[in-house]
């Protein structure tokens, strides 16, 4: 009985002792966790961070492309406010003419000549017609406007609540709209489902696909200059299939070197010549498709040019 | 239920009443060749029947064995764990840290400890208002660890169970006088 407790207690004491051994490893364990925690967290904010400067950076390579778009709207506003200057002397006459009448200065058969004199320089229909086309056509300058501000706006700064349920159409539609001048030279077909609705940072996916079409536009362009013949296409399409979004856009440009396709996500990556590129765009995008729990992965096509598709999980 | 309580209960009855007891506890209420491991975790129900037949084995209403055990965890978990302990300079530091200090050590030991909320604030110098809540319903274990805690720290303490689950109340509220 003695030996037989002996035992038992020699037992005991080999689990207080690996129990003490698995204690203290689970509590390094423990205290390496939250330091990886921490490093998540601060590689979170400085994922953020670069996400953010890469904005600006494109934010930088847009303008002179939005200047222009907004100089056509103002060129043909401005005109036309000239116009409406103009017309406003000849409106004046018929309303200072209206005035005597009122007014008694003038009598109706003196008002009825003046008019005849005025109707036979400017013709009042003409001038109805005219004031109203111009002032249609700066309502469409001032819209087109506004538009493009909206788009750069809800670009470079996003709303404070920034994850929202959006069709994937309005992602496209504001980064072409962004790009227009980028993608003028570029004849690009848009090929979106319905009601395709995704849950997501908006104003991060816009980001992704400037920087996916500038990628495409250059290649396309870089081929252009080689080839006089060439004509660049864009094709952005977004589909469904299962449960998740899938975005391809495809451009009929140079391609990739396949040496180098495997390294175009990696961050600081350039094939573009020094001071040209920052060689984070697609790190980027990597990076916003990943926290959106998406993939995005490029390949060349066949024919030519090369392919980036996009997939992102669907709202449930 | 986790282990580590099991493995103080063993002690206890071992300590108590011989291996004899414990080997018998065991077979009858446990599956076959069960070995109290501290890390794992282990039916209620086991712990529920073994502190039956022990109250019964120590001619004790459960609540008296209850609060026996619970003062006979606090030394156990006192010697298992000596540097959480020394953290407290006195009786009321470690009652009033029993949630911030104590469960969050607990949490970062063992997976879904499954621990009982605990409040408590002082009502006088001497005076602690705890309130314990847990659907275990071991406030008499509790209170048994409160008597550890006060033998630990040299300290005599008074408890009043004013509310109670096991007579229907929401939470059990347990007036603490030490001094």
């Amino acid at each position: 009985m003695q030996n037989y407790y002996k035992a038992y207690m020699r037992e005991k004491q080999a689990r207080d002792e690996l129990e003490e051994l698995l204690e203290e490893k689970t509590s390094k364990l423990y205290a390496l966790n939250v330091e990886l925690e921490k490093k998540i967290e601060i590689l979170q904010k400085q994922q953020v961070a670069v996400v953010e400067s890469e904005k600006m950076a494109t934010l930088g390579t847009l303008s002179a492309g939005v200047a222009h778009e907004i100089n056509n709207p103002l060129a043909y506003l401005t005109c036309n406010l000239d116009t409406l200057s103009e017309y406003t002397n000849d409106i004046g006459k018929y309303l200072v003419l209206s005035s005597k009448l009122i007014d008694n200065d003038i009598n109706i058969s003196e008002f009825s000549g003046e008019i005849t004199k005025l109707q036979n320089s400017i013709s009042t229909s003409d001038l109805i017609q005219d004031v109203n086309d111009i002032t249609d056509d700066c309502k469409e300058g001032c819209e087109r406007i506004s538009k493009i501000v909206a788009n750069l706006l809800d670009f470079a700064k996003p709303k404070i609540e920034a994850i929202v349920e959006f069709e994937a159409l309005e992602v496209i539609e504001q980064t072409t709209q962004l790009l227009e001048n980028k993608l003028k030279q570029l004849r690009v077909t848009i090929d979106c489902k319905a009601e395709l609705i995704i849950k997501g940072n908006k104003s991060n996916l816009i980001q992704a696909l400037v920087n996916i079409l500038v990628n495409a536009a250059q290649s396309c362009n870089s081929k252009k200059s080689t080839e006089p013949t060439f004509i660049p296409k864009l094709t952005i399409t977004a589909k469904q299939e299962g449960q998740t979004a899938v975005f391809e856009v495809k451009d009929n440009g140079q391609g990739i070197d396949p040496k180098i396709i495997s390294r175009v996500f990696d961050p600081f990556y350039s094939t573009k010549p020094l001071g040209e590129g920052t060689g984070m765009g697609l790190a980027v995008v990597y990076g916003i498709i990943s926290n959106h729990g998406g993939t995005v992965s490029i390949d060349n096509n066949l024919d030519a040019g090369a392919t980036v598709t996009i997939k992102i999980p669907l709202v449930n | 239920m986790k282990g580590l309580i099991f493995r103080c209960l063993e002690e206890l009855v071992i300590e108590q009443k011989g291996m004899d007891l414990w080997e018998q506890l065991l077979e009858k209420h446990c599956p076959e060749d069960r070995v109290y491991i501290s890390a794992r975790s282990y039916p209620d129900e086991e712990l529920l029947a073994i502190a039956t037949s022990v109250s019964s084995a120590l001619n004790l209403n459960m609540e008296q064995t209850l609060k026996a055990f619970g003062t006979y965890l606090f030394s156990f978990l006192a010697k298992k764990h000596p540097a959480i302990v020394k953290e407290f300079k006195n009786f009321d530091e470690l009652i009033m840290s029993i949630d911030d200090v104590i469960h969050s050590e607990v949490q970062k030991l063992y997976e879904e400890p499954n621990l009982p909320t605990i409040s408590a604030k002082i009502l006088s110098k001497n005076k602690i208002e705890m309130i314990y809540n847990s659907p275990r319903q071991l406030c008499f274990c509790a209170e048994g660890l409160i008597y550890g805690c006060a033998e630990h720290f040299n300290e005599s303490v008074v408890i009043e169970h004013t509310t109670c689950t096991h007579r229907s109340d929401p939470v059990c509220t347990l007036i603490i006088t030490h001094g």
